[in-house]
């Protein structure tokens, strides 16, 4: 009888249930183990309750197996029958309990990841929130000495700003939304002569020249919101005109409604005047080429019709008309050539002596000359030269014409009045090696419209036939023929800026190396 | 309200009428000697699905290290021991009682001859244990790494 023993059955049913008593224990003390050291994590828990699952069914089989494969070789196979049925019936129950408990593995994990990103979210949180009340902390701690740190910054700044308010030598100044001036630096005040106190009742209306440029003002900050470089002219408490050159931004609410603005306005009266000035001494140069040629020109003639009409002279009894007649034209002739010769010297085209020169003696000269008739117009005459005045090079003789003429205008100026009074100051500027003479009268000063052209040929407010209008002129060429230049002012800057009446013309004259070698 | 209590008394009313006339309830069913055995199969499929959801799910899900395909192992071996157990338990179905053999004792019982498939599958299926235990062995291991690795993580921590 041939067959296949189950002995290898029988003996790997015993040893296998045994063995899988032991691993699955194992495995379930381990998946405990898990729990223990991680008691808030699903998935353990989960594969805790997934290995008891499998552990129960492990030992529900192995036990059965071992104890029938026991009864069965002990002779007790009738006792296995009567077991069998529960044993398998628990085995079934154990088998379907682990398979419902593996289905829910699907969810168990959406649901562990769904609370796991919850719990990174809320762990992320909780690092911010314990970021934020650290720092809150730390700011609450330091708050002190931040509010210190910050007042000092602030008062550093309001400091770095008041002095650029204060100190700007140009016109700083604030307005709000009816023109009206806040505040204007000590700058501003003094520029428009007013007191500090006194500039905080004015209006732009008020020292604005013309109307018209208030309004353009106020439309170029509404258009645009600042102004660039507006040239304005002030208006001075005295009345006087100063040109400026305004830059304003203006300021705005939180609404960004306009209420005021702020700006900045340079003087540039300074500047207009030397520009005016180097326009004048443009002209100046064009009109001296030009008198130098005419001048030229007719010189000759003048000379040819003046050695004729002497030639026909003496052709003539001296008591005849045409001898008189010839007379006549001899002194007009030389009239004539006398206007020629004051031309030539305002275009340098005539000759001049170069020497040691000293500006006092010039004037002392000068006042010599012209104290007779200033006498009798009771002018008086006051001389405050300097006791040690460097000399310079130059023409005695049209310097002396310079002055001469000077001295003249001067008479004329106050001519009519009561209490003349002349006063000629010199100096010298050993900084800018210069040597000036002033000469200074109460007279009724020059017009503001004409000042820019009393240095040009034949312009004259004398009646007709008590000046040539030359003596200015020629004047200038003389100085500028010396390096030199002549200033004026009309009406007078005073003392504590008071405005004195009349006129002061100011010689400027180079010392040069030059001049110490011919001293020499 | 009383629409409420309404319902509640029309659906109480089948239970209420099976408890007072049992005999009258068509519903219950005789439980037969073969309805063990198939329920124990279809146990066995319950559980063959189970592990597969499970190993598709373990696979879907990102997690990585050993312990998790120590797990896998656990699976693939586990639906193949049920598997088997399925095909062993139809085999002892269709397997006559007379082809074992018992002569002095329970350890020398034999199959006897002829051999059929049948037979062949009987006895190898009976060797079940030889799939079950490495199943379980990896399923030690799966969880012992995951202790492992856990313990060395909260180490780390805890210094």
């Amino acid at each position: 009888m041939n067959g296949l023993p189950m002995l290898p059955t029988i003996l790997v049913d015993i040893i296998g249930s045994a063995a899988n008593i032991l691993f699955s224990f194992l495995a379930l003390w381990y998946a405990f183990r898990l729990t223990r050291l991680k008691p808030d994590n699903f998935l353990w828990g989960y594969l805790f309750y997934v290995t008891l699952a499998i552990t129960a069914f492990a030992i529900s089989r192995a036990v059965g197996h071992i104890a029938k494969e026991l009864l069965f070789i002990t002779g007790k196979g009738d006792l296995w029958r009567v077991i069998a049925p529960y044993s398998g019936g628990v085995n079934t129950l154990c088998m379907i309990s682990v398979s419902a408990v593996m289905i829910f593995y699907h969810k168990g994990v959406q649901a562990y990841e769904a609370i796991e990103q919850e719990a990174a979210k809320l762990k992320q949180s909780k690092i911010h929130l314990t970021r934020a009340a650290r720092e809150l902390k730390e700011l609450n701690l330091n708050l002190e000495d931040k509010v210190e740190e910050r007042t000092a910054e602030l008062s550093k700044s309001e400091k770095k700003f008041r002095h650029l308010f204060t100190a700007s030598k140009d016109m700083v100044f604030f307005t709000d939304s009816n023109q009206a001036i806040l505040d204007m630096n000590a700058s501003g005040s003094e520029m428009l002569g007013y007191s500090r106190h006194e500039t905080s009742f004015l209006t732009l209306r008020d020292i604005f020249r013309h109307e018209g440029d208030v309004a353009v003002y106020a439309k170029m900050l509404e258009i645009d919101g600042y102004i660039r470089d507006l040239e304005a002219e002030f208006k001075k408490k005295d009345g006087s005109t100063i040109y400026v050159l305004i830059s304003a931004t203006a300021l705005y609410d939180e609404q960004g409604q306009i209420t005021g603005s702020e700006g900045i306005a340079k003087d540039l009266t300074r500047l207009k005047t030397m520009m005016e000035q180097l326009v004048s001494s443009e002209k100046m140069a064009t009109v001296g080429q030009m008198a130098a040629g005419i001048a030229h020109e007719i010189n000759t003639p003048l000379g040819i019709i003046l050695g004729y009409a002497q030639l026909m002279r003496d052709d003539f009894d001296k008591d005849s008309e045409t001898y008189q007649n010839l007379e006549v034209i001899e002194r007009q002739t030389q009239a004539s050539r006398k206007i020629v010769a004051d031309l030539l010297k305002y275009s340098r085209q005539s000759g001049s002596a170069r020497e040691s020169v000293n500006l006092n003696e010039i004037i002392n000269d000068a006042v010599a000359i012209t104290e007779h008739s200033l006498n009798l117009s009771h002018v008086k005459v006051v001389l405050m030269l300097a006791g040690e005045l460097p000399p310079i090079v130059g023409d005695p003789e049209k310097l002396r014409q310079v002055m001469v003429n000077l001295l003249n205008n001067a008479h004329h100026a106050m001519e009519g009045q009561s209490s003349g009074e002349l006063v000629l100051r010199t100096r010298h500027e050993a900084t800018a090696a210069k040597v000036i003479a002033e000469v200074q009268d109460n007279g009724h000063g020059i017009p503001e419209s004409i000042k820019a052209r009393i240095f040009d040929p034949f312009f004259t407010t004398k009646p007709v036939g008590k000046g040539t209008g030359l003596g200015l002129s020629v004047s200038y060429g003389i100085i500028r023929e010396h390096g030199g230049t002549i200033e004026i002012e009309s009406p007078v800057p005073g003392p504590g800026n008071t405005q004195l009446p009349g006129t002061l013309f100011r010689l400027i004259l180079p010392v040069t190396g030059e001049t110490a070698a011919i001293r020499e | 309200m009383p629409n409420r209590k309404l319902s509640l008394v029309l659906l109480l009313l089948p239970l209420i009428m099976a408890l007072l006339f049992p005999g009258e309830a068509q519903a219950l069913q005789v439980h037969g000697e073969p309805e063990g055995v198939y329920v124990h199969q279809m146990a066995h499929l319950h559980y063959i699905f189970a592990l597969g959801y499970f190993f598709w799910d373990l696979r879907r899900t990102s997690f990585t290290g050993r312990g998790w395909r120590y797990l896998q192992m656990f699976c693939i071996l586990m639906i193949c021991w049920n598997a088997i157990a399925f095909v062993g338990h139809l085999a002892g179905l269709y397997l006559d009682p007379e082809a074992l053999l018992q002569t002095d004792c329970y350890l020398q019982t034999q199959l006897l001859s002829p051999l059929t498939l049948n037979k062949y599958l009987y006895f190898i299926t009976k060797l079940d244990h030889l799939i079950y235990v490495p199943a379980l062995f990896f399923l030690f291991l799966g969880l012992r790494s995951f202790y492992r690795s856990v313990a060395k993580t909260a180490g780390e921590e805890g210094r």
